[in-house]
């Protein structure tokens, strides 16, 4: 009886040994901490910092907010992202609705929290939201309205007006300016508002000729006054149209130079591969060749320096003119080069007629390309100098380049609409006759049971390249016809009529045209080049690359390397015989 | 005349002196040996736990900074109970004999205690009260949740140091011993403890242009200390009566019916007393002066709470804030609304 008592006693006085020593520790804490220590989290007010925020009619704010940022700093660097949307006044609510959202209100006396109320959130949004959405923003998904209380809520107040204001309406997103609207805006500042003054006269931006020691002196006339010289750029185009034009002629110039480039440095590396009648392709995009870079001298001389003369006011764009070299050399890149080329292509249309329509072999057409040559280059030398001869170079306004027919109507139309014409005419005639025959022989031949893939094939070439050449050249054309057309009514009108009037009437070129041309002027260029993208272009070079190498090091391997030249020679030949037999036998074909 | 001056100034400078050096001397004492003479004042204390003290002074006081959060807060949880997580300061410990008896109650204060010291441990870490510890260097890089993924940064809470730290503390006495009660407060010890780190919200902060949610940036942060409150309640409510098993390592259910406790249940021996009565030896201060609500139905309603003795009524007039609305541009304006209650008051023992 005893033992069991004892071991319950001794039990007890353990577990109350411990008890005790463990909660003297914690009472003797909670003393030394003494009673007064607040640790709860109490909100703390502070003024409101944030620029955008001060003035909404409360001061007091507390942080962290709702989106966990630490200080007003934080807050200031995101909600100043909102500030352009703020100043546009898409509505009168969007700064209190998001300085109440960042900056939350603090009342000494009110410890709930007082968000902005659902309307507010809702006017804000509908006048700003559209807004933002034509700038690739969404309303933020954080600050949606569903989770504001709504005003009249007794359980959650919120703030807002107490009386409804009449929602702004979204205003109008500015649209693009219009087209005319550059011109009005340069017409006005360059025109003080004035009386229209209807008579005619070398009024500006028109430039006259006073001194009669000037080289143009009764020597020219705009709008049919004389001593009146047009100005350096086209005055009917703002100073935006003439950078882009800038840019345009830029950006063509270089495509078609890099493309020309290409297709001719193909050609001097594999002469075999281009044979008549597709060789006067080779020659029209050497002909590219040079047009672009007259361009590019343009570009990089600069349009005054190219096609203008004198300085400050009287600065005018050049006339009849056989002195600048710049000028001159700008001419004769563009008119000497573009005129061959055009020729050349005359030149591809014939031999492809006769190769087509006359059943003539590679070899015979080339047996006459010297007469080829000899056209191609010696009749646009002759027209060449006699423009010279004639002083009919002169500025172009709008380009910068120099040329002929640009301030003369009949060195227009004499020296460049009617050779186009011709050459535009008798090349369609010649290509029209070849396709005639080869549909012909091609329907011949199908009758006969042989495959005509290859020779479908010839003609989608041919056609696609017809295409390629005539399209943009009957653009040039019809540009050309258009400007010589209007372009007395244009200068009348600078001599003749103020500017509001000019705009209001709607005279003047046609911006679109000029670019239109100058585009077409060298697009062929730029796709005279899909002849050669073809797998042997790969080959002709990598042959190219491999016979160019191995020349440097004076190693046996050479012989082997002539070797294999030897071979490619022997498969190319191989190669170039095989068409010519084809060819042969369906010349009796025909013939039968 | 002349000499006179002179002799005051002397003298001044020499009396200046000499309570600048007393000055010194005193702050130099307690500077140096001042935690060591509170650690060594604690009695109860055993070696181990002294030593800790004197190495992390600053976490001594965070401590004691953070016993008034976790008792508040068990009061909280009992308030509508007969025992009520009083203290009583006139006795040695806080919460006088009650805890000599291994009930659920002392099971509950142990738990809460132990997770208040990690609530409190960890709140000072990141707010960098403390030195040896700082935000959870594990919180690095980038990782996903439902939303998206996210980038860490902020300052995370290092729930995990704090838990390491107090169970080397708190559990130093008991680990001494290996009876069935240093078992029990193990056991409830670090259940409190894994409570905390049960409730962790992952806390964004967003950057974007114009509001937008593109990139966020995260922390992981304890939830407010009344969740873990709540949570250890509902296991003070299911807490499990065991044994000790025949072998005296662990426990087993007192009834064959009733589950075996897990690492996150409360265990406890006996059962409670009725805490109706004032007594000495279980701990008990009565029921007597404590308000009821006469139409509860619950644990507070007059006739639980009384125990069936009774309760007197007074009339009691309170004001309170009302009606408060929102003008414009900006104030709140609250009504005083004045209300006479009835306050029923429990009848002490006669």
């Amino acid at each position: 009886m005893r033992k069991p008592a004892d071991e319950h006693h001794f039990t007890m006085e353990t577990s109350g040994m411990h008890l005790v020593g463990f909660w003297l520790h914690v009472l003797l804490l909670f003393q030394l901490s003494g009673l007064g220590d607040s640790a709860s989290k109490d909100i703390v007010c502070e003024p409101i910092t944030v620029p955008m925020c001060k003035g909404i009619g409360y001061n007091h704010t507390y942080m962290p907010n709702q989106f966990n940022h630490d200080n007003q700093d934080e807050v200031g660097l995101e909600v100043h992202q909102f500030w352009p949307l703020v100043r546009i006044h898409c509505s009168p609510d969007l700064l209190f609705f998001l300085c109440s959202m960042y900056t939350p209100i603090c009342l000494q006396d009110y410890k709930k929290p007082l968000p902005p109320c659902r309307s507010v959130c809702e006017r804000a949004k509908r006048g700003c939201s559209p807004l933002m959405i034509q700038y690739g923003f969404e309303w933020p998904e954080r600050m949606s309205c569903e989770q504001l209380p709504m005003l009249g809520d007794t359980d959650r107040l919120c703030m807002d007006r107490n009386s409804s204001e009449t929602t702004t309406l979204s205003p109008p997103f500015p649209k693009p300016t219009p087209k005319g609207t550059p011109r009005h805006r340069a017409t006005a500042k360059s025109a003080p508002p004035q009386k229209c003054d209807r008579e005619c006269h070398c009024r500006g931006p028109l430039v006259p000729i006073k001194k009669e020691a000037h080289p143009l002196h009764n020597r020219v006339n705009t709008g049919s006054l004389p001593n009146c010289a047009l100005p350096c750029h086209q005055p009917y185009f703002s100073q935006d149209e003439r950078t882009f034009t800038t840019f345009w002629i830029g950006l063509w110039s270089v495509l078609c130079f890099v493309s020309t480039f290409t297709t001719v440095a193909t050609f001097l590396i594999d002469m075999e591969r281009f044979k008549y009648p597709e060789r006067p392709i080779i020659f029209l995009a050497a002909c590219y060749l040079f047009v672009s870079l007259g361009y590019i001298v343009r570009l990089l001389a600069g349009h005054e320096r190219v096609a203008c003369e004198g300085t400050g006011d009287q600065q005018h764009i050049l006339y009849d003119t056989t002195g600048p070299a710049l000028c001159t050399l700008v001419f004769l890149l563009i008119y000497f080069f573009g005129m061959a080329s055009s020729i050349w292509w005359v030149v591809l249309s014939f031999t492809w007629f006769l190769a087509a329509g006359m059943k003539w072999g590679n070899e015979a057409i080339a047996g006459y390309s010297q007469y080829f040559h000899l056209a191609a280059w010696l009749v646009p030398s002759v027209k060449s100098i006699a423009v010279l001869a004639l002083s009919s170079v002169d500025g172009d306004p709008v380009a910068g380049i120099c040329y002929v027919g640009n301030q003369s109507l009949e060195g227009l139309r004499g020296f460049v609409l009617a050779p186009l014409v011709v050459y535009l005419f008798t090349g369609s005639l010649f290509l029209l006759a070849g396709f005639v025959s080869l549909f012909r022989i091609r329907s011949v031949i199908k009758q006969g049971g042989t495959k005509t893939d290859k020779l479908e094939k010839l003609m989608i070439r041919i056609g696609l390249f017809t295409v390629l050449y005539t399209v943009p050249a009957t653009i040039v054309v019809a540009c050309l016809v258009y400007e010589q057309h209007y372009r007395p009514s244009w200068e009348r009108a600078l001599a003749c009529s103020c500017p509001s009037e000019r705009q209001r009437l709607g005279m003047g070129p046609d911006y679109a045209v000029f670019m239109l041309k100058y585009f077409m002027c060298l697009v062929v260029g730029i796709t005279s080049g899909v002849w050669i993208w073809s797998g042997k272009t790969l080959e002709s070079w990598r042959r190219f690359i491999a016979r160019y190498v191995p020349c440097r090091t004076r190693k046996p391997p050479v012989s082997a390397s002539s070797m294999y030249s030897e071979a490619s020679t022997a498969l190319t030949a191989r190669a170039g015989t095989a068409p010519t037999g084809t060819y042969h036998k369906s010349a009796p074909s025909s013939h039968v | 005349m002349n000499f006179l001056p002179n002799g005051i100034c002397f003298y001044l400078s020499v009396a200046i002196c000499w309570f600048s050096s007393r000055v010194d001397a005193s702050w130099w004492y307690m500077g140096t040996l001042g935690s060591q003479v509170m650690c060594d004042n604690i009695p109860g204390l055993i070696n181990k736990q002294r030593q800790l003290c004197r190495q992390h002074p600053k976490v001594m006081q965070a401590i004691g900074a953070g016993i008034k959060n976790w008792i508040g807060e068990c009061q909280h949880q009992f308030r509508t109970h007969r025992w009520n997580c009083n203290t009583m300061a006139r006795e040695h410990n806080l919460f006088g004999r009650l805890l000599h008896r291994s009930s659920r109650e002392a099971a509950f204060v142990y738990a809460i205690s132990s997770a208040g010291m990690v609530y409190t441990l960890t709140r000072a870490c990141s707010q960098g009260e403390l030195e040896n510890c700082s935000c959870d260097p594990g919180k690095k890089g980038s990782s996903r949740d439902a939303k998206g993924a996210f980038d860490w940064g902020g300052c995370s809470d290092h729930v995990d140091h704090a838990i390491k730290f107090t169970q080397v503390f708190i559990d130093a006495k008991e680990r001494k011993e290996r009876d069935a009660r240093a078992l029990m407060n193990l056991h409830n010890n670090r259940a409190g403890r894994k409570a905390v780190k049960r409730f962790m919200n992952l806390e964004c902060k967003c950057h974007g242009v114009s509001g937008s949610c593109n990139v966020r940036t995260c922390w992981l942060a304890m939830a407010d200390f009344r969740q873990t409150g709540d949570y250890l309640r509902k296991k003070y409510n299911n807490a499990i009566q065991v044994v000790m098993n025949q072998y005296g390592t662990g426990f087993t259910s007192a009834y064959r019916m009733l589950k075996r406790p897990n690492k996150n249940d409360l265990v406890y021996f006996e059962d409670s007393p009725d805490y109706c009565i004032w007594d000495h030896e279980s701990g008990s201060v009565g029921t007597g002066g404590r308000v009821c609500n006469r139409t509860s139905r619950g644990t507070d309603s007059c006739e639980v709470m009384c125990c069936g003795r009774g309760y007197d009524t007074s009339r009691v007039s309170r004001t309170t804030k009302c009606e408060c609305k929102f003008q414009w541009c900006c104030a709140v304006h609250c009504r005083d609304c004045q209300e006479e209650v009835d306050v029923h008051t429990c009848k002490t023992q006669s």
